[in-house]
This record gives C-alpha cells, structure tokens and sequence, in this order.
C-alpha cells in the first residue's frame, strides 16, 4: 500500500523511472561483460533519468525500508515489483541508504551496480561494505550491527511484554516501523501504553514523538467501526495518562476524529451512551476545543443504534456454536448479567448428550487420541529424522534433468555439508548415498566436470581421514555402517586405515579396524608388511595382528625374524601369525621356547602349541611332562600341558598320561588327582580306540569326575 | 571465519549425537572438545564470539554474512525454538559449561539455563518469534481466515515477482493458526472458499496449512515450532506450480502428455526453490518434493536413486491437499460435500494415504461436521 507520510515528492514519477532503471541496469550488469551493449544501454536510461532528476535538485536519497524504498519521507509503492527487487538488492547488502549525488559519473553508477548485483562478492564471505573511495558522489549507508541492544539472559517469552513494547513504541516515535507492524498496537493494553507514553513523554522535549504515537494509536483505534471496545480503551488510556501528555492525546484523537469521521462510524453494536458521554467530559475538562465534525460525531454515537444495544439481539444474530467460542466473544457476553443468564440457560436446556459431544470438541487434546505413539511423532520431527529426508529429496533433485547447472553446484555444495555432519555422527550410510549419486550422475555424464570435481573429494586422504576420526569416536554402535563404508570403497581406504590401526592405542578400536580390515583378506598384505618394517614395537605388533587373518602365504619370510624379537608381544603376534599358516618355522621356535628354561617362554610356548594344535611340539611336550626336560614345571603348568596335548590330540602323548594315570602317592595327592581328571577330560579328543583302556580303568575310579567322564565316552565309543 | 565454522559444525554435530545416541556418548565428549579447540581459535582472535540472527542474515562479531551453512542455520533454529536471537561466548568458558549448552540446546522441552560465559538473548521486537506469541483476534473468525489468506497471497507474490517469501509473515500465520488451534473452535470454520480462480491458490495454500496442523495437532504434537514448520510446509506445498505455464496451469480441458509432463514438475520445481531459501525448515522442501508421491511411492516425480518413505508430514499434507481440492470450487466442477469427500479419499487409504493418519482425519472431520458446527453438512 502507498503509505504518504509527508507529501509526494513533485518528482517522484522520475525517481520511479530511474529506480526501474537501476534494477534493469544492475541485473543486465550482474549477467553481462561492462562492454556488453545490454548493460551501455541501461546504465545510459538510468544515467538519463538521474540527471533529469537533479536539474531539480542536487541529490537524491533512496532510504531501504525493508521492500521498498523511502524517497523524501515517501515510501514507494511495495506492489511493484521493480521498486521491490531493487529495495531487496540493497537490503540483502545491509544497505540501509545510498545518496547519488549530482556529480556522479557513469563509471561510478557501474561500479556501485557491480557491487549490488552482487558480482562483486563471494556469498559466503561476510557482507563487508565496500570503501566509497572510488565512488565521491555515490553515498552509501550500511546497517550498523555495534548499535543492536541485546537483552542478555531472556528469551522471547519470558521478555517481559512491556520491554517489548516500550522498543515497539519507540520505533513507532522514530517512523522506522512498517505498515504491516502498525497491526501490533492493538495488542498493547491501555494500561501498558499510558504507562510507557507516560515515561517517553518526560524525555520528548519537543512533544513531536508524542504527538506521531498518538496519532499512529487514534487513527487505529478508530479504523475500524468504533465499537465499545475501542471506546472503552481510549477512556482507559485517557484514565492512565498524565496531564500533559493525556491533554496532547486529547488534543490529537479530536484532530484526528474530525478530519475523517467516516472511517468512526459506529458498528451495528453500537456503542455505549454513558462511555460517549465520558469521552466528552473528558474532553471539555481538558478544555480541549472540539470541532463541529466530531462533536456530531460523538452526538451520533451517543444515541442508542437501532436494535443494537438489545443484548437480546445477540441471540439472533448468533449461531449456537458462536456462543462456545472463548474468543472476544464469549468476553462480551460474560460483560453482561442478562448475556450470563441467556449462557446459562442454554447450559441447562441443552441435552447431555450434546453437551458431552461439545465437552469433547473443547477437550480435544486429552491423550486418549493419539494415534501414533507420541515419541515416534516427535522423533518424525527431530532435525535428524528431518535432514535424511532432506538430504534424499536432494539426491533425487540432483539426478533430475530438470536441474540447472547453477542449481546442481548449490546442490553439490549443500551434499558437501550435510555430508560432512552425516560423518561426525556416524552416519555412514548416508555418506556412502552421497557418493553412489555422484557416481551415477558419472555415469551419466550429468554435469560431468561439475560432479568428477565433487566426487573427487570423497575419495580424497582427507575424506578417508575423517572416517576414521569418526568411527574411532562413535565405536562400535556404528561397527555395521563402518564396515560397509569401508567395503564400498574397497583396496583405496586400505592404506588410511592400515595407518590408523599402526597407532592406534585403544585396544578397543584397533579390534574394531582389524574387523574392517579383515573383509579385506589379502589386498592388506603389501600395506601391513611395508608398516611392518616401523621401527616402534606397538606398530610391529599391530601389523602382524593384521597380518594374522590375512591367510597368505607370501607373508611367511617377512614375519619369520619377528619370532624371535625382543619385545614379547611382538614375537607372540609374529608366532601366531606363522602357525595360522602351519610355517615348521613357528614349530621350532615354540620348541625352542619348550627347552629355553624360562618359565615366561614355557608358558608361552605350551599356550600356542595347544591353541593352535602343533603336532611338532608334542616331542618336547612330552618330556617335559614326565619332568625330563629343562624346565620342570609346576603343578599348574603340567594341567596347562595336558590341556595343550589334549588339544593337539596327537597319540603320542597317551603313554605319558597312561603313566600319571597309574602314578600312586601319599603326598600331594590331591594335585595328582587334578591332573588325572585333567586327562579324562581330554581324552574325548582322541579317537577312541586308542584311549579305551583308560576308558574301562575310568569306569570303576574312586572319582566320580572320573567316571562320569569314562562313562560318556564309553557310550560314545559304543556307538 | 574458518574457526567459526569448524566449531558451529562440531558443536552441531555433537548436539545431533546427544539426540541420536546419547548425552554420555564419547563422541558427544570428543566434538565438545573439537568445538571447544576450535572456539578457542575464535576467542584468542576476537576476544568473543557472539553469533545474532538478524532479518534472515547472521551476524557474527558484528560482521553481516548472507550465508553461513547450513549447520549455523540450525544452530539458529535450535536456539529460535528457545526464543533466543542472540548467544555471546566469552573467553574462560569452559569445556564443561559447552558440553552442557549442547545438551540444553538439544532438549526440546526445556528453557536454556543460565551459563557464566555464555550469555544468551534476544534482539528486539523484529525477531521472528515475537509475532508468533500474540493471541490473534478471533472476535470474528471469517475476518481473521481473511487476513490469514491475504498474508498468503502476500508470500506467494513475494515469491512470484521477488524470489523471495516473507519469513516473518509465513511464520506469523502459523502462530495465528497455532493460537488458534488452542480456543475450542471448529477447524472446518477455519477454512476458507476461493471466491474467484485467482484466489484459488492462495486459499487452497492457506487450507491446506491449517487442515495439515490442525492434524498433527490433533495427534497429540503441541510443539509449537514444529506446529509451524508443519504449518509452512502446508502452506508451501504447491509453491512448485508458480513455475509452471499459466497456460498448462489455467487449462480447463485435458492436459496433453507434454502438458502433464510439465505440471508433473511441480514438485521438483518447489523442492528446488524451496530448498535455496534460506530460513525456511527443511521439512518444507521435503514435503514439496513428495506431496504427490503417494503412501506406496508410485506417484510423481519418479525416484532415481532410493525409495524414502514418506515423511509424516507429507502425509499430512497429501490428506489436507486432497481433502480442501475436493471440496472446493474448481473451473471444471462443483465442490463436494464433506462426506462425499471423504468417502472417495477412503478407497485411496493405504494406496495414496497413510490409513492411520486418515482415519484419525475422518474422525475429525466428522466429529466437527457431524455437530452441525458449521462444516460442510
């Protein structure tokens, strides 16, 4: 809507015309090279225009108000929309004014269009002004953010109304708020807006804001039919005011009223004698001179309109519903004691049943109605939830033919975010729909330079990078979309993840990688043996951990030194290694180990060739069971050797265990005993036959372990 | 300006893994860390950081930027939702004091605390939010519809001849329609009729919002900005069809196959622009993309890549959409009553409609109808 808030500039159709040409003129500039006839031409039209306009005066100012422009307190028309595109130009720079000064040149106008068809600028670099050095008659204004009040420790809701509106009340003095603002006096109360006028109109020296928020107030207040209501709130607002500003709002609703009495024509409720009659007083007390038009106005309101202050009408000209909506409604009628009985009679005369139905259209938001658990309709609408569709309905866009080439790269780059964030939370899937898309689009040929330029990042050291910054984060909750991550980008990410498990120091996470890992069987080989040759033991032990499920041969001869290394956990990982591909190398260090006389490489030793069943160690198993060899071994160490043998299930050992089956002793008998029931429970591991006659001696021990065990392989052997 | 957007992009990061998995999670520890490294960066530089959001622009230590990301764009709309417009960091914070912003900003249902070095507020009476908290006149409910769809028509002129829709407006319309919702009154009388073929669209935009909240309301949602991004993405469903030929638009008669080639492209074409705004909720995007595809995914436009399902409040809208078009005034038709509109959106349940989501709109419906409250009946 045209808003005049002083007079029409005599020029103003001119000023329309050029501000026309200034858009049509940034836009060609904002397409087309300076030397392009399209932009000679339109700055020529806008120049033409300007200096049309300064034969009649020496400057022109164009003040962006937020859809429009503001020439000499005149605002132009918002509905064109030229007038509009151009105000949006400046806004969206922070512009808030820009004088064009007689002497500007051409050269200045294209520099100051280049600038706002944002060619000038990189979007998401900060909206900097641009210095006016090259431009001395072109003035430009910019938002000053430093002048923003903050209110620190509130929020919106909990602001008290009044802070609000005492900033909404200012803007109003300041002529800064818009058209569509003005909407937002009707919420204040009375009350509230004497209270601030009041504490403005101390500082106002000159009473001219005062008089602006006055007029701004009494020109709503009776835009519409002036009813009881608005009558109601100027006696309010009269009541709250003090003196000197209640005589200005006096003086003001009475200039107001008698330049346009139309727009206060009463409405059909017609409004209260007595409050007219107030209004009156109030008027000839402040000794306010009234004009002949107001004064019949208010003679006009003062007697009773047809019908209208029949509150028995209400009932006709109300439907029933009407009288169940709470709204200003229901507050007129619970104003009058004959409303309130006509209310309550229908209360009682109304059936139950619809009384109930009415009740339950009221309570409409008692939980019984849920269709839907709750939590999963909240969870529909967590920004999570919101950003995969999101995220899907932009893969769809950007196979879509129908996608600009400017439109896909916005795409690629939002694709770049969102798939950066689906990556710190571990959603890997997401991630891997994004390069799938690309991919596709690849094959396409859509877009192809755009797309191979955005695809080259997924496949980038970087990207691999943050994956595993990622998946070492989120663990193993997210182990399943890891694994397929990792498996899309097959043999590449190999080498990234190698390097991440050489040091890794969680054990947590390195088993988690070497779970990645593994899919990958022998393609590790070349990246863990080159790691291997890292001179820090974790590294060593690491790869050849790695290297454990790798199943490939070629391995052996770069493992083989590491069997005998210094640091324990290395050679441990390096002997594994070996005997999972049954290297006779591994035998003879374990056998070495056997006969070594250290109690720590014993162990050691009888724990693998039991793991990992070496048959080739059962020729120094066996001795040192009897006690021959170097190391004589302890109770616990014998179980842990019968156990082993059990486990290798070579034949060779049974005389050895034959012979502390019919050992007898008087002390510690109890550990003989151990052991012997030890040996029953490994005997199931050899074939029956060769183990039946401790079998059948089994059956008739003393030791119940013994014989339970004897009896189920007894039975077993029967069958 | 990196450093700003290396520590918004973690902190983000970690509020969306407080949500996703939980608070205690250590990744939530681990990005508190990188965004807490990354907003040292920021302090020792500047001193502090303070991030406002103001007329749809961000401005960080003063400094106005069009376009910050997509994740400073969400912490904006976290931080909307508590009805804050401004958060200032100050040297000293630490990482304990960051780690438990991310876990208040995360909380949907509760007021953020205080914090001794991050100071949060708001601007001033501009900020969005502001409009949405008045109680709207109802004193005459056709008056209010009527100002709610001449601020539609509004948005979509704004859309038509400027590129741009007024945020502050879309989302005034839906804290009218939020207000509204919470007075016992007839959703039916809520719904406005084109009074020429012109209008059409705006109405049917302005219904279609009002019908799709009025239902996510009725299944139990209360939240009042996810009320209004449901009532926005109603309202925007079809912004798509300003980009299509009048000529095809207007037709009366049959479409052509290239004809319906091109009206089939309203939804790409809405998602496209919709999704280039900035300010607007995702959700708007989602919903303009597949209001036409249907419960069982065989509508429009056709899926390339993967079959998401429909979002629920495309379901939503999809029911609105149908519902209001069938009862309204068409070139080619008269409008059906309530029932008969009902009736023939019942054999489509399961097909196009989620049948949960309808039959609750049934009930509804005919509830209000039923009572002879001013429906269609």
């Amino acid at each position: 809507m045209d808003q005049e808030i002083e007079k029409i500039p005599p020029d103003i159709k001119l000023v329309g015309e050029a501000v026309v040409a200034l858009n049509v003129s940034c836009r060609n500039v904002g397409i087309y090279p300076r030397n392009h006839p399209a932009v000679e031409l339109s700055l020529n039209r806008a120049f033409d225009l300007f200096r049309r306009i300064f034969e009649v005066r020496s400057s022109l100012s164009l003040v962006v108000a937020e859809d429009t422009l503001v020439i000499d307190n005149y605002r132009l028309d918002r509905k064109n929309a030229a007038y509009r595109q151009f105000a949006g130009l400046l806004n969206r720079l922070n512009i808030v004014y820009v004088t064009f000064l007689k002497a500007f040149t051409k050269d200045e106008l294209y520099i100051f269009q280049h600038y706002v068809s944002g060619q000038a600028r990189d979007p998401s670099s900060p909206d900097v002004p641009f210095d006016g050095k090259d431009l001395p008659d072109i003035q430009v204004g910019f938002v000053d953010y430093k002048r923003f009040s903050v209110e620190e420790g509130k929020t919106l809701q909990d602001m008290p109304r009044e802070d609000l509106w005492e900033m909404y009340i200012a803007a109003l003095s300041a002529g800064t708020l818009n058209a569509e603002d003005l909407e937002e006096l009707d919420e204040i109360s009375a009350e509230v807006f004497s209270r601030i006028v009041n504490r403005m109109y101390e500082e106002d020296a000159d009473g001219k804001s005062a008089e602006r928020i006055f007029t701004f107030y009494t020109q709503r207040l009776f835009r519409r039919p002036f009813a009881n209501e608005n009558m109601k709130r100027l006696i309010e607002l009269l009541g709250g005011l003090l003196p000197g500003p209640r005589e200005k709002f006096l003086a003001v609703v009475a200039d107001v009223l008698s330049k346009d009495v139309r727009e206060a024509a009463p409405s059909p409720d017609g409004v209260s004698p007595d409050l007219v009659m107030s209004l009156i007083d109030q008027l000839e007390s402040g000794e306010i001179s009234v004009p002949e038009s107001l004064r019949n106005l208010l003679d006009r309101l003062q007697r009773p309109a047809a019908g209208g202050n029949d509150p028995l009408s209400l009932m006709g000209s109300h439907s029933v519903d009407d009288i169940f909506l709470p709204s200003g409604m229901q507050d007129d009628k619970s104003g009058s004691p004959l409303e309130r009985t006509i209310f309550d009679t229908f209360q009682t005369s109304a059936s139950d049943t619809y009384q109930e139905e009415i009740r339950k259209l009221a309570d409409f938001s008692s939980p019984e109605r849920f269709v839907i658990p709750l939590a999963r309709l909240r969870k529909e609408f967590d920004d999570d939830t919101i950003d995969k569709a999101f995220h899907l309905v932009i893969f769809e866009m950007m196979t879509s033919d129908a996608v600009s080439e400017d439109e896909y790269r916005q795409f690629i780059q939002t694709l770049r975010e969102q798939t950066s964030q689906f990556m710190m939370t571990g959603q890997y899937r997401q991630v891997l729909q994004a390069v799938k898309l690309l991919r596709f689009n690849i094959e396409r040929d859509r877009f192809a330079d755009l797309t191979r330029e955005a695809v080259k990042q997924y496949y980038s050291g970087d990207f691999f990078l943050s994956f595993i910054d990622s998946f070492r984060m989120m663990g193993s909750q997210v182990r399943d979309e890891a694994w397929e991550f990792c498996e899309f980008f097959g043999e590449m990410i190999v080498p990234h993840l190698i390097n991440a498990l050489a040091n890794e120091d969680s054990k947590t996470f390195r088993s988690l990688l070497m779970g990645c890992l593994k899919q990958f069987g022998e393609a590790i080989v070349p990246d863990a043996l080159k790691a291997l040759d890292d001179s820090r033991w974790f590294v060593k032990r690491n790869m050849l951990s790695l290297l454990i499920g790798s199943r490939s041969r070629e391995i052996i001869p770069h493992v083989r030194p590491y069997c005998r290394d210094e640091n324990r956990k290395v050679s441990l990982e390096a002997l594994k290694c070996l005997l999972g591909l049954q290297d006779e190398f591994a035998t003879e260090v374990i056998g070495e180990y056997l006969r070594s006389g250290s109690e720590e490489d014993f162990e050691l030793a009888i724990a693998l060739a039991g793991s990992f069943r070496v048959r080739g160690t059962v020729a120094d198993l066996v001795p040192a069971l009897e006690g021959k060899g170097t190391t004589r071994p302890g109770p616990e160490q014998k179980l842990l050797m019968i156990r082993a043998m059990g486990n290798i299930g070579d034949p060779g050992c049974l005389d050895a265990f034959r012979k502390i089956l019919s050992t007898k002793v008087l002390f510690f008998k109890k550990n003989v005993e151990r052991m012997k029931e030890e040996i029953y429970g490994t005997l199931k591991k050899f074939s029956y036959e060769d183990v039946e006659d401790m079998v059948q001696s089994g059956l008739k021990s003393r030791n119940r372990h013994i014989r339970e065990e004897s009896q189920r392989l007894s039975r077993k052997g029967e069958r | 300006m990196e450093n700003v957007r290396a520590f918004i992009s973690a902190l983000m990061a970690a509020v969306s893994n407080c949500a996703l998995y939980s608070k205690d999670h250590p990744s939530v520890t681990d990005l508190t860390r990188k965004s807490a490294a990354a907003l040292d960066v920021v302090l020792r530089e500047s001193g502090a950081l303070e991030i406002m959001y103001v007329e749809h622009k961000f401005v960080i230590n003063e400094v106005p930027f069009s376009e910050m990301g997509m994740q400073a764009a969400k912490l904006i709309s976290r931080l909307q939702r508590k009805g804050i417009s401004y958060v200032k960091f100050l040297p000293g914070i630490t990482i304990d004091e960051l780690r438990q912003f991310i876990v208040e900003i995360q909380e949907t249902d509760r007021k953020l605390p205080a914090f001794t070095n991050i100071k949060t507020g708001v601007l001033d009476v501009q900020a969005d939010q502001a409009k949405t908290d008045g109680d709207p006149d109802m004193s005459d409910i056709t008056s209010f519809v009527s100002r709610q769809v001449d601020m539609t028509r509004g948005i979509y002129h704004d859309i038509s001849q400027v590129n741009t829709p007024n945020i502050s407006a879309l989302r005034e319309i839906m804290g009218n329609f939020a207000a509204a919702f919470k007075k016992p009154v007839n959703v039916l009388r809520l719904l406005s009729h084109a009074k020429s073929r012109e209008e059409y669209t705006y109405v049917h935009a302005t219904n279609v919002s009002v019908l799709s909240m009025f239902q996510m309301e009725s299944l139990g949602l209360a939240d009042k900005s996810v009320l209004a991004d449901v009532g926005i993405a109603g309202l925007l469903h079809d912004v798509g069809k300003l980009f299509i030929s009048s000529v095809v638009l207007e037709k009366r008669g049959t479409l052509s196959a290239n004809e319906w080639e091109e009206m089939k492209l309203h939804p790409l074409s809405g998602a496209k622009y919709l999704s280039s705004v900035q300010g607007l909720p995702h959700l708007a995007t989602v919903v303009a993309f597949q209001h036409h595809l249907g419960q069982d995914g065989k509508g429009y436009p056709a899926l390339r890549m993967i079959h998401p399902d429909q979002h629920i409040c495309t379901q939503v809208v999809s029911i609105s959409d149908v519902f209001d078009a069938l009862r309204s005034v068409r070139p080619y038709r008269k409008g059906l009553e309530t029932e008969e509109v009902l009736h023939i959106m019942q054999k489509d349940s399961g097909r196009i409609f989620n049948p949960v989501l309808l039959n609750n709109f049934i009930r509804r419906t005919q509830l209000f109808s039923g009572l002879g409250l001013g429906g269609q009946k």
